[in-house]
């Protein structure tokens, strides 16, 4: 900035705030010294910039828990547990419920009709009932498949729907969370052995090069879901003791909340708050706030 | 980062221990709440997971890092001003009468300036000057205070120019003077 240009107070100020801060090219610096050196004023101005800057460094700097760690790279595992799946996740409207209602009716009118057919007109000759056998396995086995995808689709589009009692109950405070999460994964540890055994190879190898924290989380989120889908709308069985265990190690507003509950309602508003704890972290990322920006962030 | 942007879960977790005091420091001071700064780190850390793709090699973490918080911190700020969750101001007095700060502010005034400043006093004060910032000011202070950014890291971070950081931290330092200097020298109540 040539010094015709520093007749301002904050023209200067800029200047002696960039002197101060290292930000000034050779020849400016120099400029503003000479500036300082003539200008009494100038110079206490300066002082007092740099004497309120240092006293910044009073301000408290913060430092965080272990907790607060786990708790993070639990949420960044379940980000990374729905990235995969993803495509498979995604629960189907009705609309596609209604369809595979009708491919599965008119799938079950077309084996109906062959049935019939060929109850009627009897067998031809050996080879007909040869091939007639064959064809009706393929239909049955078809038919079945369709059934059990119908029910699928039935039960994910269920467990879509908002629970009825203490859905709408919910936690507070992180230690709540914190316990609830620990007992999940402990619960998922128990029941990951037969489950991971489902698991295609290179899923497997995925999860063992995860950090054990995250591991922990991740099996943990897919147990729950996976029992979540084969039981939609039950609550977790959660043994007596862990029911106890859980009541000891909860916060006393929410031990007091659940204990005016019979063991069964304890055991859904749980299981409720496990969801309402896993949901909340699947939250989608909002769209990008305005378009440019700095490089990595630019299509 | 390049190893996060590969997948390394073990390189993310280092990457979240080294930075996650310094982001939640600056976060701290920018919302003025503990947990809401917890909050919003884990949503910084978290949205830099989502993009680990689009990270380019050769930028620097920090300034990534700090671009994410700065949209994150603008978006809860202006979202809780939405709410009508204003900051009390320091002039401001509550249904309950003055802040304790201004009743020790106003009992500090009139001591001698070579008064022996009592550290949890000026640390108050110094809080409350940042604090009376504004949010964009307040942000680049942080940057340059505690992350020893210079203006051009600054100016990436905020998505300014560095001229615009320039004349922000200059404001932000005349503003930081005028309510700290008459304090420091002579015990005074900063104006209001």
């Amino acid at each position: 900035m040539p010094d015709e240009l520093l007749n301002t107070d904050a023209a200067i100020e800029q200047q002696i705030v960039a002197y101060l801060d290292g930000e000034l090219d050779a020849e400016s610096g120099r400029r503003i010294e000479q500036r300082l050196a003539g200008d009494r004023q100038l110079r206490k101005r300066l002082q007092q910039l740099d004497r309120t800057w240092e006293v910044l460094d009073m301000l408290d700097t913060s430092s965080v828990s272990e907790d607060f760690t786990q708790t993070t790279m639990e949420m960044v595992a379940v980000a990374a547990s729905d990235e995969v799946p993803k495509g498979r996740r995604r629960l189907p409207g009705r609309r596609t419920v209604h369809w595979a209602i009708i491919a599965g009716g008119l799938l079950a009118a077309g084996l109906a009709g062959f049935l019939t057919v060929t109850m009627f007109l009897g067998d031809q000759n050996g080879r007909v009932e040869k091939e007639t056998d064959s064809e009706l396995a393929q239909l049955s086995n078809e038919l079945s498949e369709a059934t059990e995808r119908i029910g699928q689709i039935e039960r994910a589009v269920q467990d879509k729907k908002p629970r009825a009692g203490n859905a709408k109950a919910k936690l507070t405070t992180r230690q709540d969370v914190d316990v609830l999460l620990r007992w999940i994964e402990q619960y998922a540890g128990r029941h990951a052995g037969e489950f991971l055994k489902l698991l295609p190879e290179s899923r497997r190898e995925q999860l063992a090069q995860m950090p054990e924290q995250m591991r922990r989380m991740v099996i943990a989120r897919m147990v729950w879901r996976d029992w979540h889908s084969k039981n939609p709308g039950k609550p977790l069985p959660i043994s007596d003791e862990d029911l106890a265990e859980l009541r000891r190690r909860l916060s006393d507003k929410t031990r007091e909340r659940l204990e005016a509950n019979s063991p069964k309602e304890q055991r859904r508003m749980i299981s409720n708050w496990i969801r309402q704890i896993f949901r909340r972290r699947m939250r989608p990322e909002p769209p990008p706030r305005r378009p440019g920006g700095p490089p990595w962030r630019r299509p | 980062m390049l190893k996060v942007r590969d997948d390394d879960a073990a390189a993310f977790e280092q990457l979240v221990r080294r930075y996650q005091d310094r982001l939640i420091t600056v976060l701290e001071h920018l919302v003025g709440n503990r947990d809401q700064a917890e909050d919003l780190s884990q949503d910084v850390f978290l949205r830099v997971y989502r993009a680990r793709k689009r990270y380019q090699a050769g930028a620097k973490f920090s300034t990534w890092l700090f671009t994410i918080a700065n949209n994150v911190a603008s978006n809860a700020l202006r979202s809780r001003s939405r709410r009508r969750e204003v900051t009390l101001q320091p002039h401001d007095s509550g249904p309950l009468g003055p802040r304790p700060l201004d009743v020790m502010l106003a009992a500090s005034s009139g001591q001698m300036p070579a008064r022996q400043l009592d550290k949890a006093e000026m640390r108050d004060i110094v809080q409350m000057a940042v604090a009376a910032l504004g949010e964009r000011q307040r942000m680049a202070v942080l940057l340059s205070k505690f992350e020893g950014m210079c203006y051009a890291e600054i100016a990436e971070a905020m998505e300014l120019s560095p001229q615009a950081v320039k004349s922000l931290l200059s404001r932000a330092r005349v503003n930081l003077r005028e309510v700290l200097e008459p304090y420091m020298q002579h015990g005074r109540k900063p104006k209001k």
